[in-house]
């Protein structure tokens, strides 16, 4: 029982960068796109994927109060199993209401968008699966099922590195914030241009090719499954030993 | 019911923390875990509490083991000097919250505590001074009403009044809702009267595990002119000594004894804290 | 009542002690309320267990009861009780002593009487 008072106080944690997020979001818009419209002219007011801003903010939402968190359970006599669960279903939660959200938002633009040829809101996945053969109702629910997936797998992979990083002593992060990038832009080129005679950066390619360039969603609804599946692997394997630093 | 320290072993590198200590806490009495700094109190309470995990051994809270355990551990609340709760939360929201994960948790006694202590639950943690950053953990710890309450130098940065008042607010908790509590302190003198049992921990193992009485009931201080005293101990377990001048004072462990003493010495009981200052020097 | 916690004696029977004092001195009357085990606890800032000990020993000998759900009470009769008792322990505990003291002092019995009589003389004059 008390997982359920652990994902309560996360999800409450959350609530105000959530409602900071959607409000700045309101803020920008009326800023950006009444101004000009209000004023006349040629202004013309663009909204094409909140998506996206979305997306970054859930992985900045994971990076967050890993360690306040973590803290305040053990405070309360929670185990680390029960903090770990109850995050994922914050988390999942939170990508639920979001994806809802963002569609929420793209719908009412897209209807805005038909009234006035002034106004141009639309959805990044509406754009991006432009020629799905399935009526509106369901391309929007689809749409909602699958972002779901790309915020979880953004939020956890958040979750996951501050997790670890939270377990880093200062020397292993220096290390790991080099080497890390020096490997993915330096020493991988290399590799692969003097061993592999680039195969590895074309299947590298392919990959990418895969996940985000196909006409079909699923392909990032697997990719992101597979994900999420290797960030809980590894978060827990970093959280299960976790204790507080002195 | 009880706590059960078995065996446990922590290292921290290449320094033993807690050597196979085996310990009981049973249920509604006063504890005093006393060790000097170093000693291995905090390691001991954190392991118990699930803060950080021992090399062997094991702890059992009520017969269930503790580690990673929700059921074992809503059973117990600790109150450290390090701070586990978020620095902007507020005092008033962090009641509530704690209510919430620990049910029996009463809220108007401590919120009537807090005004006793006159500490506004409206400031968030960050704030407070040292001493009331105590004070709202403590006032924690007294309402929770868990059946252990770990108290870790709790009147840390606490001026005389507060400290009084904490003592007065403890035994009367005490007195009417038992349970145990374990309170770990340098404060030997101000908490020697308030224990019922004590454990003394010396470079992370029990040396000491006995109820208050028998422990003070077994050790005696003898002091005089410095010869008449050495001659009196030389067959008895000396466990330090003070000298001024020719006078002595010898701290011996062992029955007091009966007989009166000999001329030109005086024999009286031994305080706690002299007590565990002599068991712990080097 | 006071306790010295740097007497020889346990704190138990200080507190004992002092409840009797105060029993026969008629502070605390006969079926009156004496403090409760918290307000001596906390009082002194005792555990309640020696509180709790020392308020035993009355009752043991029928000085003090329990009156169920309000408080611990002087029984009828303990203040007799308690003449009886203090009378017996008279000779060990303030006899004795005088005459060890007397000795160590090299005072003679006629001296000691003599202060004797002026002792009473005095205490019953104020």
């Amino acid at each position: 029982m008390r997982i359920k008072t652990a994902v309560r106080y996360q999800i409450n944690d959350y609530i105000k960068p959530v409602l900071i997020y959607y409000f700045s979001i309101f803020c920008l818009t009326l800023l950006f796109g009444m101004i000009p419209l209000i004023f006349g002219g040629n202004g013309r007011f663009s909204l094409t994927g909140i998506e996206f801003i979305t997306s970054i903010f859930m992985f900045v939402l994971g990076l967050y109060s890993f360690k306040e968190v973590f803290l305040m359970m053990l405070q309360n006599g929670i185990s680390r199993k029960t903090m770990f669960l109850s995050r994922l279903l914050t988390m999942a939660s939170i990508s639920i209401i979001m994806s809802i959200m963002d569609r929420f938002i793209i719908i009412i633009g897209q209807m805005l968008s038909k009234v006035s040829d002034k106004i141009e809101i639309t959805g990044f996945y509406d754009m991006r699966f432009k020629f799905r053969n399935i009526n509106r109702i369901l391309f929007n629910l689809e749409a909602i099922f699958i972002t779901i997936f790309i915020y979880l797998a953004l939020i956890l992979f958040g979750y996951f590195i501050s997790s670890l990083y939270y377990r880093m002593n200062k020397a292993v992060k220096i290390v790991v914030s080099i080497s890390v990038p020096a490997f993915v832009f330096i020493l991988l080129p290399v590799l692969d241009y003097t061993i592999f005679e680039g195969k590895l950066i074309k299947l590298i390619n392919d990959v990418l090719k895969f996940i985000f360039a196909s006409e079909n969603p699923y392909n990032m609804l697997i990719s992101c499954i597979l994900f999420i599946v290797v960030c809980v692997v590894l978060s827990w394997i970093v959280i299960r030993k976790a204790v507080e630093k002195k | 019911m009880s706590i059960e320290v078995k065996k446990v072993i922590k290292n921290f590198g290449s320094t033993c923390a807690l050597d196979k200590v085996t310990v009981t806490f049973e249920e509604n009495k006063i504890y005093g875990l006393l060790g000097r700094n170093g000693a291995g109190k905090t390691t001991l309470l954190n392991i118990i509490t699930n803060r950080i995990f021992s090399d062997a051994g094991e702890v059992l809270i009520d017969g269930i083991p503790a580690r990673e355990n929700d059921e074992a551990l809503k059973k117990i609340y600790m109150m450290s000097e390090k701070d586990y709760y978020p620095a902007n939360m507020k005092i008033k929201d962090i009641f509530r919250w704690t209510q919430e994960f620990y049910p029996d948790f009463d809220l108007e006694y401590a919120e009537n505590l807090a005004e006793a202590f006159e500490l506004n639950i409206k400031k968030n943690v960050k704030s407070l001074s040292t001493g009331y950053s105590s004070i709202f953990k403590v006032i924690i710890a007294l309402s929770v009403n868990t059946p252990y309450v770990l108290l870790d130098e709790p009147v840390l940065g606490l001026d005389a009044n507060h400290r009084d008042m904490f003592y007065r607010y403890l035994i009367e908790k005490y007195s009417e809702t038992p349970s145990t509590y374990v309170i770990s302190t340098h404060l030997i003198e101000e908490i020697s009267n308030l224990v019922e049992h004590i454990i003394i921990i010396r470079k992370g193992k029990i040396i000491k595990d006995e109820a208050r009485e028998e422990l003070m009931s077994y050790g005696y201080t003898v002091s005089g002119k410095a010869s008449l005293v050495d001659e009196y101990v030389r067959d008895k377990n000396v466990i330090g000594l003070d000298s001024i001048g020719g006078l002595k004072s010898a701290y011996v462990m062992g029955q007091i004894p009966r007989d009166k003493a000999p001329e030109g010495l005086e024999i009286t009981k031994i305080d706690l804290q002299k007590l565990f200052i002599k068991l712990t020097d080097n | 009542m006071l306790i010295n916690f740097d007497d020889e004696r346990p704190i138990f029977i200080q507190i004992a002690e002092g409840l009797e004092d105060a029993i026969l001195s008629g502070a605390f009357g006969e079926e009156s309320q004496i403090p409760s085990i918290t307000e001596i606890s906390v009082n002194y800032r005792i555990n309640p267990a020696t509180a709790l000990k020392g308020i035993n020993i009355l009752v043991d000998e029928g000085i003090v009861y329990k009156k169920r759900g309000i408080g611990m009470f002087v029984a009828t009769g303990a203040v007799e009780k308690l003449k009886k008792k203090r009378k017996e322990q008279f000779y060990d505990n303030f006899i004795k002593k005088l005459v060890e003291e007397a000795k160590r002092l090299d005072i003679s019995k006629n001296e000691a009487i003599n202060m004797l009589e002026r002792g009473f003389e005095d205490e019953y004059r104020s």
